[in-house]
């Protein structure tokens, strides 16, 4: 079953409450085209509330069918043992920070709390923080390239 | 603003949490999932539990809205109610939080008068669409089922739980 585009609207009262609007609509179009269905609507919610429209955030549910991923979680599985990522932006002193749930603590240094980064299956995951996929190359918050993986380690936590 | 790709992971528990990545806000829909096929087999060899789904979220921006402006009486906890029907026979239920008075029936009910002009604009935006550039979009339930019809569409008052 597929699942529907969700379109949030967060709006905000005169004493600085706030709640959601939701809207759904089919997936199959483009980012331009939800962009331009969120101005419209949003328009029309505005015309409608006394309060202000402060957020909207249109949310795109990803296949993930061509992808390898295990059926069940394994009997170790635990959210809160985590790996905590961090990469270098292009920009110096801007970081980026990744925390990984259910992390495979096998893949810790011994005698330490360091992911052993030259783990074949490390590795691999630093090449997508680093390089991307087919193109698409992920970012800081304020959508500077990564350029370098600095530290990571194990830590707990949920 | 970058968009944010969220991927939900279950642990031997059934407790979840997500790991959230960030690519450039150009990035097509296609390309989006390209990317989180190629994130998520690496992710899986890294951890010990189930991805179970991957959402990406756009952010908007507020500044294009006309009249998007705070009034002094405005409150969340007053509320539009509208029961949507789907073609599939599915109800849709919508809220809009600090609705206006005044498109409300002159104190007779709680009923939304549908006649007027901004009522009327979001039922017939949820029932027959939007028009964008290269097609229309329809809102629907979360199965995509077509919003077809409006049942109810009245004033409720709810309790935020909030104190200011």
């Amino acid at each position: 079953m597929a699942l529907a585009v969700t379109l949030t609207f967060t709006i905000t009262d005169a004493l600085g409450k706030s709640a959601i609007t939701k809207v759904r609509v089919p997936t199959g179009f483009s980012i331009a085209q939800y962009l331009e269905f969120g101005t419209a609507m949003g328009n029309i919610i505005a015309a409608l509330a006394n309060g202000a429209i402060t957020d909207i955030t249109i949310g795109v549910p990803l296949s993930l069918s061509g992808a390898t991923i295990r059926a069940v979680a394994t009997s170790l599985a635990d959210v809160g043992e985590k790996a905590l990522l961090m990469a270098q932006s292009a920009i110096t002193g801007l970081f980026a920070r990744f925390n990984i749930p259910t992390y495979d603590q096998s893949k810790t240094v011994s005698g330490s709390d360091q992911v052993d980064t030259t783990d074949t299956d490390v590795a691999a995951y630093i090449a997508v923080i680093e390089s991307g996929v087919s193109g698409v190359a992920p970012c800081d918050r304020r959508a500077n390239d990564l350029v370098d993986v600095i530290s990571v380690r194990q830590v707990f936590g949920s | 603003m970058p968009t944010d790709i969220v991927a939900t992971i279950r642990d031997a528990s059934g407790d979840e949490a997500t790991t959230t990545i960030r690519v450039p806000s150009a990035t097509t829909v296609a390309n989006l999932t390209t990317f989180a096929v190629g994130w998520a087999t690496a992710l899986n060899l890294i951890i010990q539990g189930k991805i179970m789904s991957a959402f990406a979220y756009v952010k908007q921006s507020v500044a294009p809205l006309v009249g998007n402006a705070i009034e002094p009486e405005s409150v969340i906890e007053r509320q539009g109610h509208f029961i949507f029907l789907t073609v599939t026979g599915e109800r849709v239920e919508v809220n809009i939080p600090t609705l206006a008075e005044d498109v409300v029936e002159a104190y007779t009910s709680d009923e939304l008068n549908q006649a007027d002009t901004q009522v009327a604009a979001f039922i017939a935006a949820m029932t027959t669409g939007i028009a964008v550039t290269g097609g229309t979009i329809s809102p629907c339930d979360i199965a995509e089922g077509s919003i077809s019809d409006v049942l109810i569409a009245r004033e409720v008052h709810k309790n935020s739980g909030a104190r200011r």
